[in-house]
């Protein structure tokens, strides 16, 4: 993994550190970051799942963009937000839950203001109450 | 911080040592010593400066000095350098 | 034996040349930190920072020499190096050397006393010492386990590209072909174009001219570097492309057009995506490289080369965007200077972030974006006509040969130059550099200047070859230009400097 990919990495570690915080690295470079069970309240089925973001080689020049879960992520009362589309095929027929969310829109990632485990917070903030 | 104690080729034990790092190369000196027997021990020249690392600074240690050295510790023995 | 060179900015060469040659005409002293990188031509020093040794720290030598950088500011000075993970170098000055400089026998015998235990306080990275004259330097590497090793010359990049050696080069006649070049630069300015590298990413329509260009200005080595095949909607501007061509590579067809041009240029023609580690490597023995792709992805493997490995360059385009009742909204032709010193690519916005990531996803994460896509989830494809391509590599070329040959006076801003051709406008785009820059900024965690100390953030390999093309894949893949040109360089060097070596 390149250094920013492992510096990112080591920050979601230390975000979550009552998570288990996996990682796989992809044959093109990119890197695969999981928070393992987060809970993202009982609207949704399921209500605890495994969020992950493919960190590309490039990062942080592109955006830790979008994040992933198990297919099938829905609402219970069923209704349903562009942001979140459940069955994607993101790849090799691997079919994802695709979570395309940015933080107020930008269309960039600043180290500057943010981290990946801040981004990996806003996110899940979002999706326990989504708008 | 753990001291050794080693034995000797006749089985008397030595007085104790410790494992430090001068110029990035580990060395067993003795716990209490000088300026001078560090640099003996790290085989550098005797013209060179000692100086101990503490955080991002070099602290200067002359050869008569006594120290008293932990186990792990980081030294820098530094040569001047020269120009004509 | 493996050559060494180096590489400076010129900010950071003034500021070296400040510090050693002063108004008292006595001599001084300086620390350099420096990345590393190592070629198939040899081994360069990348300088990163210049730290001056204060006059307290400056003393008489208590060692017979004339003077003697205290132990401590060594110290000091091999502690932060160290811990940078960059490599050693310390400088003083012969204020009475001019154009030749050499080490004096106390010089020598400081590297002697000193280096061995620079090298153990710097991990084991090569330590390097340096003696300027006012246009001149000698340098001796120490490497560990090797014997030392006297520097080729030190390069300076910025507004105009010098290079310093211990004594001037010899300058030979120009060939005839050049002569109405030499009226303007003279022989010493044709020689040095006759001596340089470039590197053109891209051989389609940008990227064939400036091949075109660089050829007919004497560049005495080209890398070219595509993985495009041509086909019939390039013939309308790749320069030296016939319908023949049709389904021959396009750097097969750069390589072409330049030996016809100039039977001694030495080109190597490399398939590969500078989006990839090993095809980005390939640039590193440049010692200029233009820009003439179509995507943000080879932008941003572009500025990283550039900044992490100190080579200057120019990237250029051309876009033409629609209105909405289809007509043409806007044309417009970038030529944006990567000088490693000033606002890079990024900081300058062509590396928009939305649009890199874009470009990296599958097809089917796109679609699920929104984005808009062709039919079947390839980019769109856009306008490319050869005169708009004409006008932003002659820029960048008229640029490149001006920096080279030193004719670029310091006061001229080398911002970004856009030509709106429907106003018959050329303006320059002004960038503020970040200092936090990943690329061009100062901070430590920035990759200016690290060169093999940090890996490259590119995908690993090489892009997969293809199993197409007229030309030997030999002469494609290796290097053969290069190998042949670094046996000769060598064989000149010795001839030039003698003993040296």
């Amino acid at each position: 993994m390149t250094e920013e990919q492992a510096d990112a990495l080591a920050n979601v570690k230390a975000t979550f550190t009552e998570h288990v915080v996996d990682h796989e690295e992809a044959a093109d470079g990119g890197l695969l970051v999981i928070v393992r069970q987060v809970v993202i309240g009982d609207g949704w089925n399921p209500a605890l799942i495994d969020l992950a973001v493919k960190l590309q080689v490039t990062f942080p020049s592109s955006m830790p963009y979008p994040f992933y879960c198990a297919p099938g992520l829905a609402r219970i009362d069923g209704q349903t937000f562009s942001q979140v589309q459940p069955n994607v095929d993101i790849g090799a027929s691997v079919m994802r839950t695709q979570i395309s969310l940015t933080v107020q829109g930008q269309l960039q990632f600043d180290t500057a203001n943010e981290t990946l485990g801040s981004r990996f917070v806003a996110v899940i903030a979002w999706l326990r109450s989504p708008r | 911080m753990s001291t050794t104690e080693s034995q000797s080729k006749d089985g008397e034990k030595k007085t104790d040592e410790v494992s430090i790092v001068v110029n990035n190369k580990p060395v067993s000196v003795e716990k209490h010593t000088t300026g001078a027997g560090i640099k003996s021990a790290a085989g550098v020249p005797a013209t060179f400066e000692l100086f101990r690392i503490a955080g991002k600074k070099e602290i200067p240690i002359t050869d008569e000095e006594k120290v008293t050295v932990h186990e792990g510790e980081k030294f820098t023995a530094s040569p001047s350098l020269d120009p004509s | 034996m493996s050559r060494w060179t180096g590489t400076i900015l010129e900010r950071d060469y003034d500021a070296l040349h400040q510090q050693l040659f002063q108004p008292d005409h006595d001599e001084h002293a300086a620390f350099l930190y420096a990345g590393l990188v190592e070629t198939l031509c040899g081994r360069r020093l990348l300088v990163r920072r210049v730290v001056p040794v204060a006059d307290h720290e400056f003393v008489p030598s208590n060692r017979g020499a004339y003077r003697q950088i205290v132990p401590r500011a060594v110290a000091r000075a091999a502690l932060e190096c160290d811990e940078l993970g960059l490599s050693l170098l310390w400088a003083h000055s012969h204020p009475a050397s001019g154009d030749a400089v050499d080490f004096s026998g106390d010089d020598l015998a400081a590297h002697v006393y000193a280096h061995p235990a620079l090298i153990d306080m710097t991990h084991d990275r090569p330590v390097t010492g340096l003696v300027f004259g006012e246009n001149s330097v000698a340098g001796e590497i120490w490497a560990a386990g090797e014997e030392p090793t006297r520097l080729t010359s030190l390069r300076v990049v910025g507004r105009n590209l010098k290079t310093l050696t211990p004594r001037p080069c010899q300058v030979g006649a120009a060939a005839e072909r050049f002569a109405r070049q030499v009226l303007m630069f003279g022989a010493p300015g044709q020689q040095i174009l006759r001596e340089m590298t470039v590197a053109v990413v891209g051989a389609g329509g940008g990227g064939s001219l400036l091949v075109e260009m660089l050829t007919h200005l004497g560049v005495g080595h080209i890398i070219v570097i595509d993985y495009g095949v041509v086909d019939e909607t390039n013939l309308s501007r790749i320069v030296g492309a016939a319908p023949a061509d049709v389904g021959r590579l396009k750097v097969a067809v750069a390589h072409d057009l330049a030996t016809r041009i100039d039977p001694d240029v030495v080109v190597d023609a490399v398939y590969g995506d500078i989006a990839y580690v090993d095809d980005a490597r390939r640039l590193l023995d440049a010692d200029f490289a233009f820009l003439a792709t179509d995507n943000i992805l080879s932008r941003y493997a572009f500025n990283l080369v550039c900044h992490q490995f100190l080579i200057p360059g120019v990237q250029v385009g051309a876009k033409v965007t629609g209105g909405n009742a289809g007509g043409i909204e806007l044309i417009h032709v970038m030529e944006r200077p990567v000088t490693l010193q000033d606002a890079c690519l990024d900081c300058s916005g062509a590396i928009p972030a939305d649009a890199l990531t874009r470009e990296q996803l599958s097809p089917e994460a796109r679609r699920a974006q929104g984005y808009i896509d062709g039919d079947d989830g390839a980019d769109i494809e856009e306008p490319s006509v050869i005169t708009l391509n004409s006008i932003s590599t002659s820029l960048a070329a008229t640029d490149f040969l001006l920096m080279a040959i030193a004719l670029m006076p310091k006061e001229t801003s080398l911002e970004a130059s856009a030509y709106y051709p429907q106003e018959r406008e050329l303006r320059s785009r002004a960038a503020v550099k970040r200092p936090n820059c990943r690329f061009c900024g100062d901070g430590e965690k920035s990759v200016l200047a690290r060169g093999d100390l940090k890996a490259l953030s590119l995908k690993p390999g090489a892009r997969p070859s293809r199993a197409v093309e007229a030309m030997p894949k030999a002469q494609l893949l290796a290097p053969v230009g290069a190998v042949a040109r670094a046996r000769d360089f060598m064989a000149e060097v010795l001839r030039r400097h003698g003993d040296d070596h």
